[in-house]
């Protein structure tokens, strides 16, 4: 265990000593999100640049008024959201690029004693591929496991006439829901432990240290570090939702960036941490 | 002269009869006397039906027409399959396990005995569908005088069909809507749109509902012993037999009779007033009871306040379970249906909107008994609207439909979005019989449409005076068959003798436009300009000058113009605001295509708005109401960085899974 406690203060200890890397993942998060929203902001404009409704939307959900927007000014909706999904997948592209770079780089300053930003790019052009072929092995284990999921929902059928009541497809609905989350609780181990082993042997093909790195998902001490970086997290979001009511514009934008910023710690924190408890 | 006698006699027992009851509220035309008998394994019904009808026309009738309901789902050749066909998920299965029903009279003699089954025939005065056997003709060999009224006794066997639309059964839940056969309406010379008198019986169609006289029912339903019945009317009985139960239920003044069956029924109670409120629902349901009770104690009260009192002593809501659910939200006489599953969180309001919506139907086609099938938005359009201010005062504006995890909206709202977003706002009038949306809108226009237009009208004449309308308006009519015409004959002497200077001729203007149009609405600000005000000048006094006159003048020339982009003209407010955020209301008569305001004064207009209380909810664009000089920029930024904060925590949540 206290080998477990040393690994993620060693981690938040390589964060703080390299704040830049959550400066740049902050900033490739805000310049996509900025970028994302482009075309939403003129199609926004277009329809409400001079309108007083804007004033209502912004302070709340108004049911009539988005609909208005859908029945009246629709045909944008799908080229917004279809540039929004563009970004989102290029988001998620640099994402692997940058967990790839950072970990390479803890990855050094735990041989080297130190690291330098350099080591940052290149592991993250060294393990891009790779990281990018074990997020689609995530993907597709996410796939499997949820269309399980509603196999097992739909066993009986979902003709609402031949059911006796509903109460079962709930129960079931319930049940799996937190099986779900168990997976993925166990899924996210399974991830970390994947990455750190890629680092650690730089393997030409992923999957024999994929298969190790599924023998070890369970070991004690990697599921006792999960839940110490979850803890970190219900910690961070309960702190937010407790803010989350503050109306003044400009605070509560500045909270959630907060909010993001220590998510972006939590990303860096688990996945070096997992580094060193697998060495 | 045995005849002269024995019809004397037949009138006498019969007026006896019929004015032997409680004090009439209704001319008690159709009166039933029902003995049923439920087969649940055959899925059956065996039943007698003595049937006193009164004649109070001046003319007389020779037959009687009836309406089989049960014989609409009796092959897929009625015109109520060939018209829309009923939903492929409703009856998918009706074939294995032969799903379909019928109704059959086998025997009917009028109080001579005379057999009148060999010259009963089936017609068909809708469509000319010879396969349809949804109303039969039933010729009498001794007709009814003006006045009178004869006993008619009948057998009869119905087999009851599986999850039809509104009625039949599924496992152990049985349903009974529309299933017993049920004499049409004679109308008489005068009375709605007859000319001559005429009998009112349509076929049973897809779309639409129903439309039957007032009488008094006392029905004995005799089912299995350990099933409990619900029911219209007043419970006064049950008796039971060896594995069997009778349950006996008498209700007055009523068009209909409707009840239901099930082993499983859990009764809940409460009372409003000197109304017993029975909640039937399933176990597994049974924490809905306090916002069933809740709601409908409120919306009791908001009808007594408004319209007038509820005279019955019973009320039954049916919560039927997921697999009775083809019967949920459903109006008959003191019994209505509603629907819920045991998983809504509170913010969805479904049930509340649907017990709400059906209670209001007790006062619009219940009491006022409009035609649901050639007049459908008298019932549904004005439940509609009433069931929106309902569920707003006492839910709260914006949140009576849906409240959950910040997602709010209200059920006027709800509405409005719908009929604007269904595509069909222009698809057909408002005045058209239910069959004839034969394309699509039937839902759309005749309720959403309607609440609309009727909440416009109660934008234009102010709400106190509607309601003083409607209150007449359902005083007037109640326990009658009022036409559109008597609504707005009712709307027209009202609005003239109250706003004599507002709508000097009425409303038929508008009504002429909503009901029988198919215009949609939709005014704008187009523009506002702020001109500097030029001098007079040129040859002004004589043609020797040529000056500019130097006066006091006011520094801008202001100009606003509003447009009516769509067809429907309604008179609506302006509100300019001007630099300094003073305000003025102007108003405009809504008639021309486009209107301008034009001031001088010395101060800019910076933002103008065509009305600013949304007081015409048939505007299908609040967004082109507004319009200000500056853009909205804090709006817009406030809303982008709430847009982009959210996109920035999606994309954070995602690269969290992967």
């Amino acid at each position: 265990m206290s080998h477990v406690l040393q690994s993620y203060k060693a981690a938040w200890q390589f964060l703080i000593r390299h704040k830049w890397i959550i400066s740049l993942l902050y900033g490739f998060n805000l310049v996509f999100a900025l970028l994302a929203i482009g075309p939403f902001n003129s199609y926004i404009e277009n329809i409400f640049a001079n309108s007083d409704t804007i004033n209502t939307l912004a302070n709340q959900f108004d049911y009539s008024i988005i609909m208005d927007v859908v029945n009246e000014y629709g045909i944008g909706i799908g080229m917004t959201f279809s540039a929004l999904f563009s970004y989102f997948i290029m988001y998620v592209l640099w994402s692997t690029f940058a967990t790839a770079g950072f970990l390479g780089m803890y990855q050094k300053s735990l041989i080297k004693g130190h690291s330098k930003i350099k080591e940052f790019w290149s592991s993250g052009i060294t393990f891009f591929f790779k990281f990018l072929r074990l997020n689609i092995y995530i993907i597709l284990i996410y796939v499997i496991v949820i269309a399980l999921m509603a196999v097992f929902f739909m066993k009986d059928g979902l003709d609402v006439f031949k059911m006796e009541s509903e109460v079962a497809l709930i129960s079931r609905f319930w049940m799996l829901l937190f099986l779900l989350f168990v997976l993925g609780f166990f899924i996210s181990i399974f991830r970390d432990v994947a990455r750190s082993n890629i680092i650690i042997s730089n393997p030409k093909y992923i999957h024999k240290t994929n298969l190790q790195s599924l023998k070890s998902t369970l070991r004690l001490r990697h599921i006792s570090l999960s839940l110490i970086n979850l803890i970190f997290l219900a910690i961070i979001c309960l702190i937010f939702y407790t803010l989350k009511g503050i109306e003044a514009v400009w605070l509560s934008f500045l909270i959630s960036q907060f909010y993001l910023v220590f998510r972006l710690c939590y990303r860096v924190v688990r996945g070096c941490s997992f580094l060193e408890v697998t060495q | 002269m045995f005849k002269i006698i024995a019809i004397t006699l037949i009138f006498t027992f019969c007026f006896h009869v019929c004015s032997a009851q409680d004090e009439a509220l209704s001319n008690r035309v159709a009166n039933y006397d029902m003995d049923i008998y439920l087969d649940i394994e055959q899925k059956k019904l065996d039943a007698s039906t003595q049937l006193i009808w009164k004649n109070i026309s001046m003319d007389t009738i020779t037959e009687l027409y009836f309406h089989l309901y049960y014989n609409a789902f009796r092959n897929s050749e009625s015109t109520f399959f060939k018209e829309r066909g009923v939903p492929a998920w409703l009856t998918k299965d009706i074939d294995e396990e032969c799903g379909w029903g019928w109704s059959n009279i086998t025997n009917f003699k009028d109080a001579l005995g005379n057999d009148l089954t060999g010259n009963m025939q089936f017609v068909h005065p809708d469509d000319d569908n010879k396969d349809d056997r949804s109303v039969l003709m039933v010729p009498l060999e001794i007709p009814l005088l003006p006045g009178q009224a004869h006993v008619f006794n009948f057998q009869w066997q119905a087999k009851i069909p599986k999850t039809m639309p509104r009625t039949g059964y599924n496992k152990d839940f049985f349903f009974f809507a529309q299933w017993f056969p049920k004499v049409g309406v004679y109308e008489p010379a005068g009375m709605r749109f007859s000319k001559d008198g005429q009998w009112n019986c349509h076929q049973y169609h897809s779309s639409g509902e129903y439309y039957a006289d007032f009488g008094n029912y006392d029905v004995k339903m005799n089912v299995p012993q350990d099933f409990v019945v619900a029911s219209s009317g007043e419970l006064k009985g049950q008796t039971k037999k060896g594995d069997r139960k009778t349950w006996q239920f008498k209700g007055h003044d009523i068009i209909d009779f409707t009840w239901t069956c099930s082993p499983h029924y859990v009764i809940n109670e409460d009372s409003y007033k000197h109304t017993k409120i029975q909640l039937y629902t399933y176990p597994y349901k049974d924490h809905f009871k306090s916002r069933y009770f809740s709601t409908i104690k409120f919306c009791m009260q908001f009808l007594d306040e408004h319209l007038g009192v509820y005279p019955y002593n019973t009320l039954s809501i049916v919560d039927p379970p997921i697999h009775g659910m083809f019967t949920g939200g459903m109006e008959y006489p003191t019994l209505i249906t509603s629907l819920s599953f045991c998983f809504f969180p509170k913010g969805i309001k479904t049930p509340e909107t649907l017990v709400v919506h059906e209670f209001i139907h007790q006062y619009f086609m219940q009491m006022v008994a409009t035609h649901e099938v050639e007049e459908t938005w008298m019932d549904e359009g004005i439940t509609s609207y009433y069931e929106g201010r309902i569920l707003d005062a006492f839910m709260g504006e914006h949140t009576s439909t849906i409240n959950v995890l910040g997602v709010k909206c209200g059920n006027k709202e709800f509405n409005r979005a719908e009929f604007f977003g269904s595509g069909n706002e222009t698809i057909a009038p408002n005045s058209i019989k239910s069959w004839n949306y034969k394309h699509g809108g039937y839902g759309d226009i005749a309720y959403n449409k309607t609440a609309l237009w009727l909440q416009t009208l109660e934008g234009m004449i102010g709400l106190e005076l509607m309601d003083k309308i409607m209150k007449e308006y359902f005083q007037t009519w109640k326990f009658k068959h009022p036409s559109r015409n008597d609504f707005i004959k009712i709307f027209n002497d009202m609005v003239v003798a109250e706003l004599p200077g507002k709508f000097p001729d009425g409303m038929d203007w508008y009504f002429s436009q909503v009901l029988y149009g198919t215009d949609v609405c939709d005014y704008k600000i187009r523009s506002i300009s702020n001109d500097e005000n030029q001098s007079p000048r040129g040859f002004l006094s004589n043609l020797e000058d040529c000056s500019t006159v130097e006066d006091e003048h006011k520094k801008y020339k202001n100009r606003v113009v509003v447009e009516r982009a769509e067809g429907i003209k309604v008179p609506v407010d302006i509100e300019l605001t001007f630099e300094g955020g003073i305000k003025k209301l102007y108003n405009w008569d809504g008639q021309n295509r486009s209107y301008d305001i034009t001031l001088h004064s010395d101060k800019k207009v910076i933002n103008a708005k065509v009305d600013p209380d949304f007081k015409v909810m048939l505007d299908k664009n609040f967004i082109n109401n507004s319009l200000s000089r500056e853009k909205q920029s804090n709006g817009i930024k406030s809303l982008l960085k709430k847009v982009m904060t959210s996109l920035q925590h999606i994309m954070e949540s995602v690269t969290l899974l992967i």
